[in-house]
């Protein structure tokens, strides 16, 4: 059981699913902000899910957000008005 | 005097219903009226509303918004846009581009040596009805979701080809199950179709006509439109494509969507009627990529979701409780845009005071 709880976060830390917390806050935080046009405040409120993460940033003159969670780091560019915002990258 | 005047003219001028420019403000709160905004923007229950928009006989009756948003901010309508799906399949049957009962494996080569692949039809799509091993959740089971996965982890890319490589579980047909995969499979299908005329034909032949301005829709890395969850328009937008159903697929006296397109969304998926579903997502019933409100007795010993409202109300219904709600019987629409990331919205409880309301405003 002890040696379970050791590997739990090296399993986390392996698998794809840490990726989900950085990607759904980038992608939310984008269009948020950049296709429905909300103000930083609630953006940041409406992003963060259960598991908020570890860090991340904004460069709203090429309308990029970075978020990182532990290893993982996920990029979300606004396109246009008419496409929104897309992944495009998280590893 | 001159203030009659004006509320005289306001009243009787000729204006282009089906741009709802027509307001009428409903001076004197009615009591119906105070308890549906009461329960929509309640500060003490969980759920946090963003808009509210009512629309009888074409006329805005009632439009509030909170935390920020307006009538010309748009807002994201999640699985809202599976409806949107289902009318561009109506439009592209209507234009002879496909046929609904095309299969499936004729665009994407589906689980090899599986009997039920060659099954598989474009209708089976649209009544989320593949067979397909798919599983819906957001929140509640993050660990186990191939909608997460696609929308978010590892298939992002290319949405559409992820969920034509689920495996074939049932018979095509045979069990509902509900789906974002299917949808975007459903827009990979069109877009194969269409090909160079793909992007600009949600514009063209549907936002375009019903003088949708504000939309946005957002697409993975093969340029396919995710069907399933990522469109953004505002409240009366919404609203307009409400309208085209509620005019049986009619916009200002252009059959938009083909003949009996409407009848044949409205009518429960027969697989729908053969599956057990947990709670009370039983009662539900499921047509052409739209919510149905049809009482199940017989079938299923279920009665009607939302019984104060009629059997031929149609829902579009989304993530963080959006809700699109199209009312023949009081000739009605109403959008609800909401935040609640807990499913915490009580849409029984919201259409039971949309019923008494609407009713009110009949009986004046």
């Amino acid at each position: 059981m002890k040696k379970l709880i050791y590997l739990l976060p090296l399993l986390i830390v392996s698998c794809d699913f840490p990726k989900v917390i950085p990607t759904t806050f980038a992608k939310d935080y984008c269009s948020c902000r950049y296709v429905v046009g909300q103000s930083k405040e609630y953006c940041l409120m409406y992003s963060k899910q259960i598991i908020s993460p570890t860090s991340w940033s904004e460069n709203p003159t090429e309308k990029v957000v970075v978020a990182n969670f532990i290893t993982k780091e996920a990029i979300v560019k606004y396109e246009s008005k008419r496409y929104g915002c897309r992944i495009v990258s998280n590893n | 005097m001159l203030k009659i005047f004006i509320i005289f003219l306001s009243l009787f001028s000729l204006h282009s219903y089906s741009d709802f420019s027509f307001k009428r403000n409903i001076q004197n709160e009615n009591l119906s009226l105070k308890s549906l905004r009461n329960f929509v923007f309640s500060k003490e229950l969980k759920h946090s509303s963003n808009a509210l928009l009512i629309i009888v006989n074409d006329k805005i009756i009632v439009e509030d918004y909170k935390n920020g948003f307006h009538k010309e901010m748009p807002h994201r309508i999640w699985s809202i846009s599976k409806s949107f799906t289902g009318a561009l399949y109506g439009i592209a049957i209507k234009k002879g581009l496909l046929s609904i009962d095309e299969a499936v494996q004729s665009y994407y080569q589906l689980e090899s040596k599986n009997p039920y692949a060659k099954l598989m039809t474009l209708k089976h799509l649209l009544r989320m009805s593949s067979g397909f091993d798919w599983s819906e959740g957001y929140e509640n089971n993050p660990l186990d979701s191939n909608v997460i996965n696609m929308l978010f982890i590892s298939n992002y890319r290319d949405m559409a080809t992820y969920a034509s490589k689920r495996s074939i579980k049932h018979k095509p047909g045979s069990r509902f199950n509900y789906s974002s995969g299917e949808t975007n499979l459903l827009m990979g299908i069109l877009q194969k179709k269409l090909k160079e005329n793909y992007q600009d034909f949600p514009w063209k032949e549907l936002f375009e006509p019903l003088n949708m301005k504000n939309i946005t829709w957002e697409k993975d890395h093969t340029d396919n439109y995710v069907g399933s969850s990522y469109l953004y328009m505002t409240a009366r937008d919404l609203a307009k494509f409400g309208r085209l159903y509620l005019k049986d697929g009619v916009w200002e006296g252009k059959q938009i969507l083909p003949k009996g397109y409407v009848e044949e969304t409205t009518t429960v998926a027969p697989s729908f009627l053969k599956t057990k579903l947990k709670g009370e997502d039983n009662s539900q019933s499921y047509g052409l990529h739209w919510w149905l409100n049809k009482d199940l007795i017989k079938e299923k010993n279920e009665g009607r979701p939302y019984p104060r409202l009629s059997e031929n109300a149609l829902f579009g219904l989304g993530h963080h409780g959006q809700t699109l709600i199209v009312m023949p019987k009081y000739n009605a629409i109403a959008v609800r845009y909401g935040s609640d990331k807990d499913a915490s919205f009580n849409r029984k409880i919201f259409t039971d005071k949309l019923a008494a309301f609407l009713n009110s405003v009949r009986e004046k």
